[in-house]
């Protein structure tokens, strides 16, 4: 059960960061990924509620439970109200100018970069390229497939076609893209 | 259940820039989970109810952005572009909503279910505190020097200082001995600030 809301957790916070990160590059794929796990929360969110009404005919103060509910709701919430920004952008409004001069003015920048053919990072662990302090850039998330490795330790072996996320400073994702050989954005 | 009371006063049209709204609007929203999640973790009622006072402060840059967006629109173009960014505002009030309600668990003195922690704990952000000492090379450096984003990946979304909470450090702040300074980041982030700290790392 405590993994289910962890999910939830870690899921619902990605979503608001992928939902800004969207807005600012005014970036379709990843609004498309905030879509997608929308819809895993919404199922973890209903897995979370049966698990929780299963548990309150179990013990003898259901009222015990009602900080369980709470904390569910409240990440389903906010996993809406990501998907409601990037909503802006998969509705293909001419985002207002005003969003990229408002997301450039916070500081952390949230990078996606995708690992293209013939980089030198292609079967490397984080450990042999040093990563974080050659570009400052904490990786939290890759994407393989349709997999989400959470936070990979250092000995993860990197692939083509793998997505990473990063979290830093903006001239670290310049270098980040020169590491991997991909330019685009997508 | 009765709703938690909100303190609500008068709003006053001012004009601002809408940019300048948007981004205190994302920078108070999100501050408000971590603050609402600490609050949790630390059973601390004081963070839980910062987390309402900041709540009403999103009341108010919502109001002000309605209104802006009402006076800027000339056009069917305009009305549409600003009709996204109503969205944006109408989603982070969203999130600080939410961030209320996880407030409101420790507001109410709501029993913490065991199973809430066990999950918090292993989220991959994490929230710390950890006081400064004296030996710490942090103390009188500004947040900008300090780097901690960067090379640690840690973020400071509170410095504690005797009576008083200060939300959301500016780059400039300086660290004093005795600040308590709470954290957001990953296990492997916080236990290098952790170190930094105590004054044993001096070099990171």
């Amino acid at each position: 059960m405590a993994d289910i809301l962890t999910h939830m957790k870690n899921y619902s916070e990605l979503m608001v960061a992928l939902s800004y990160t969207a807005l600012l590059y005014n970036n379709k794929y990843i609004a498309e990924e905030v879509m997608e796990l929308e819809e895993t929360v919404d199922k973890l969110n209903y897995e979370m509620g049966k698990k929780i009404l299963e548990k309150a005919s179990k013990v003898n103060n259901p009222e015990d439970l009602l900080s369980l509910i709470h904390i569910t709701e409240a990440t389903e919430a906010i996993a809406d109200a990501a998907s409601e920004i990037a909503d802006i952008v998969t509705r293909g409004i001419d985002a207002h100018p005003i969003f990229k001069e408002a997301m450039k003015e916070t500081d952390q920048i949230i990078a996606r970069v995708k690992i293209c053919s013939n980089s030198i990072i292609i079967d490397k662990t984080f450990q042999e390229i040093k990563l974080q302090s050659k570009t400052g850039i904490y990786i939290f998330l890759i994407k393989r497939g349709k997999d989400y490795i959470y936070s990979p330790k250092k000995h993860f072996n990197l692939q083509e076609g793998d997505i990473l996320y990063g979290i830093g400073m903006e001239s670290g994702v310049e270098k980040l893209q020169e590491l991997a050989n991909c330019k685009a954005q997508a | 259940m009765p709703k938690r009371r909100k303190v609500s006063r008068p709003f006053k049209y001012k004009p601002v820039s809408v940019k300048d709204l948007l981004v205190e609007m994302k920078d108070i929203s999100e501050l408000m989970v971590d603050l609402a999640y600490s609050s949790i973790l630390f059973k601390n009622k004081e963070i839980a109810e910062d987390v309402t006072e900041l709540e009403s402060r999103m009341d108010e840059l919502n109001y002000r952005i309605r209104i802006t967006a009402m006076l800027a629109a000339r056009s069917v173009e305009d009305a549409e572009r600003i009709s996204a960014v109503l969205q944006f505002a109408s989603a982070s009030e969203k999130i600080s909503n939410a961030a209320g309600d996880l407030s409101n668990i420790i507001l109410r003195d709501m029993k913490i279910h065991p199973i809430v922690y066990e999950a918090l704990e292993d989220a991959e952000e994490q929230i710390e505190k950890y006081e400064v000492s004296t030996k710490s090379k942090l103390a009188h450096m500004t947040l900008k020097k300090a780097e901690l984003g960067s090379k640690i990946g840690t973020y400071i979304i509170a410095v504690k200082r005797k009576d008083t909470i200060k939300y959301n450090p500016s780059k400039g702040f300086v660290i004093k001995e005795g600040d308590l300074l709470i954290a957001r980041g990953s296990n492997t982030g916080l236990e290098i600030l952790k170190s930094i700290c105590s004054g044993i790392k001096t070099k990171w």
